[in-house]
């Protein structure tokens, strides 16, 4: 089965566990029907983009632990009652965090999932789009994604209309 | 990348299978990356200081270092290794410890898609632009975590805030990218630089119309994503003290600003790469000192950013809300409808 590059998947992840030699002995035989959705050498570019990410998120983590010890090493250790309760502008805490908050914060959270999602769908046919053009499916091309950008629109437009916008 | 590979290959004759390649070639460019982005970082405390001093008539840190306080960012990262680490009473503790560490590596992580120079990069993914956006977001998560950690009314709406903001401008952020993928037929952030070789003309910004647009719409989105003034409502020091990080002190404080900064110089990054053409040159296709060139860009729109925060004052919330969703969203569907008839149109004319 030939995959696409631009796939996303875990190949990555099998990448670093199998490679075609184990495939092929029978040790692995019943992996074989993995082999057809996992191809290896496509298994192994993906490991190529993927196996840089693990190294910087650990040496994200290893650089953000050290600052933390090297800080509580040297620091100082001298903690005290009211230096631990909670600033109020010098003066005793007035009131807990059971705060309400404006409905609009909710409303915000709702429209960007809707939002934030209709962006997520519009990449991949933002990477096709060229393509398609070139396979002479222009007018195809266009009034797809502008079906779909429309009817978000016209939740847009209601949404104004109604007001939720509005932050008084 | 590739050249790391090559110079650990080659110059210190390091005898690497693939896997050994792939593991030390990553792990130098990492460190690079994380050195670089940490350097750049606590530059950028001093530089803000000093542009901040000239903007309204004074000098800035000029004490400690020989230059004009040149060493101030380094007496700074002293003192504050020296301070008390404070975790008050009433907070969640596991997740006042975690938010710092969240949002410090939510800052690094998208680095490892930036591309500097041709084959300077440390993950040539084909889903870069992407995966830039998708990660950097995690910093949200961070906010709301350590504001709701802090067991502050101030920091939990400072939080509340700076989610609502980052949230919604991280839509017009996305959309205003989505022409230059239509353009580009890639995600991949390499393949992006290289399709705008060959003069200022060709680089996306000033490509057409649509796509100038586009660009003015994701820098000013990027600084409201940042959390910088004129949009810096979530740390609005004479309403919320000091936002969400108000309870937060020393190292634990200090991972915040680094990664305020470190924002800073990624989105400006990002927009070099994206819009004006990475490390390609404005005239004719020769590529020289790419590195620098790419850095250069990318200097010159932090400092724009600066100044922008410098000069504007702040906005209220329902205009920050106003801005984003009835104009920046509106505007950037309408950009993404005009480059589509304008590929559609031009390719018809060049067949």
């Amino acid at each position: 089965m030939v995959v696409d590059r631009r796939d996303f998947s875990v190949n990555f992840l099998i990448a670093l566990l199998i490679t075609n030699k184990e495939l092929a002995s029978r040790k692995y035989a019943r992996l074989r029907v993995i082999y057809i959705w996992f191809d290896a050498g496509e298994a192994a570019f993906m490991a190529e983009q993927f196996v840089p990410l693990l190294l910087v998120i650990s040496l994200a983590l290893i650089f953000a632990l050290l600052f933390l010890g090297l800080s509580y090493w040297l620091g100082p250790k001298k903690a005290s009652k009211l230096k631990k309760t909670v600033y109020e502008c010098g003066i005793p805490v007035r009131g807990g965090i059971e705060i309400r908050f404006f409905i609009r914060f909710f409303l915000v959270a709702l429209l960007f999932l809707l939002f934030d999602l209709e962006a997520v769908f519009i990449y991949p046919w933002a990477v096709m789009y060229q393509s398609m053009l070139d396979g002479g499916r222009m007018i195809f091309a266009l009034s797809e994604m502008g079906v779909f950008v429309g009817i978000l629109v016209v939740g847009l437009v209601y949404v104004w209309k109604k007001g939720a916008l509005e932050w008084q | 990348m590739e050249i790391i590979t090559k110079l650990l290959t080659e110059t210190f004759g390091l005898q690497l299978d693939n896997t050994g390649q792939l593991v030390a070639g990553g792990l130098t460019m990492a460190l690079i990356m994380a050195l670089v982005m940490a350097t750049c970082a606590i530059v950028w405390t001093w530089a803000e200081r000093k542009v901040a001093g000239f903007i309204q008539s004074r000098y800035g840190p000029m004490r400690v270092g020989k230059y004009h306080g040149a060493l101030q960012p380094v007496a700074d990262m002293v003192k504050i290794l020296g301070k008390e680490d404070i975790i008050p009473d009433d907070a969640d503790k596991p997740l006042f410890v975690l938010a710092p560490i969240i949002i410090f590596i939510a800052s690094l992580l998208p680095w490892a898609a930036v591309p500097f120079a041709p084959g300077f990069i440390a993950s040539d993914m084909d889903l870069g632009l992407f995966y830039i956006f998708a990660v950097s977001s995690g910093a949200i998560v961070g906010i709301l975590m350590a504001g709701w950690a802090s067991n502050n009314k101030w920091a939990l709406y400072g939080a509340a805030r700076g989610a609502a903001q980052m949230v919604s401008y991280e839509i017009p952020l996305a959309l205003a990218t989505i022409p230059v993928v239509m353009r580009t037929g890639s995600l991949n952030m390499n393949d992006i630089v290289i399709g705008q070789q060959g003069g200022i003309f060709h680089w996306n910004a000033f490509h057409d119309p649509f796509l100038f647009v586009a660009f003015m719409i994701y820098f000013i989105s990027s600084i409201a994503e940042v959390n910088r003034g004129p949009f810096d409502m979530p740390e609005t020091e004479s309403e919320l003290v000091a936002g969400y990080h108000t309870e937060y002190t020393g190292m634990r404080f200090a991972l915040f600003f680094l990664s305020e900064y470190a924002n800073l110089f990624l989105v400006s990054c990002i927009a070099t790469a994206v819009f004006l053409g990475g490390w390609n040159l404005p005239v004719g296709n020769a590529v020289v000192l790419p590195g620098l060139v790419f850095l250069a860009k990318a200097v010159l729109l932090v400092l724009i950013q600066i100044w922008i925060r410098w000069t504007l004052p702040r906005l209220r919330v329902d205009q920050l809300m106003h801005v984003c969703w009835k104009v920046l969203i509106p505007l950037s569907l309408l950009c993404l409808l005009g480059s589509g008839i304008l590929l559609m149109v031009s390719g018809e004319i060049a067949a």
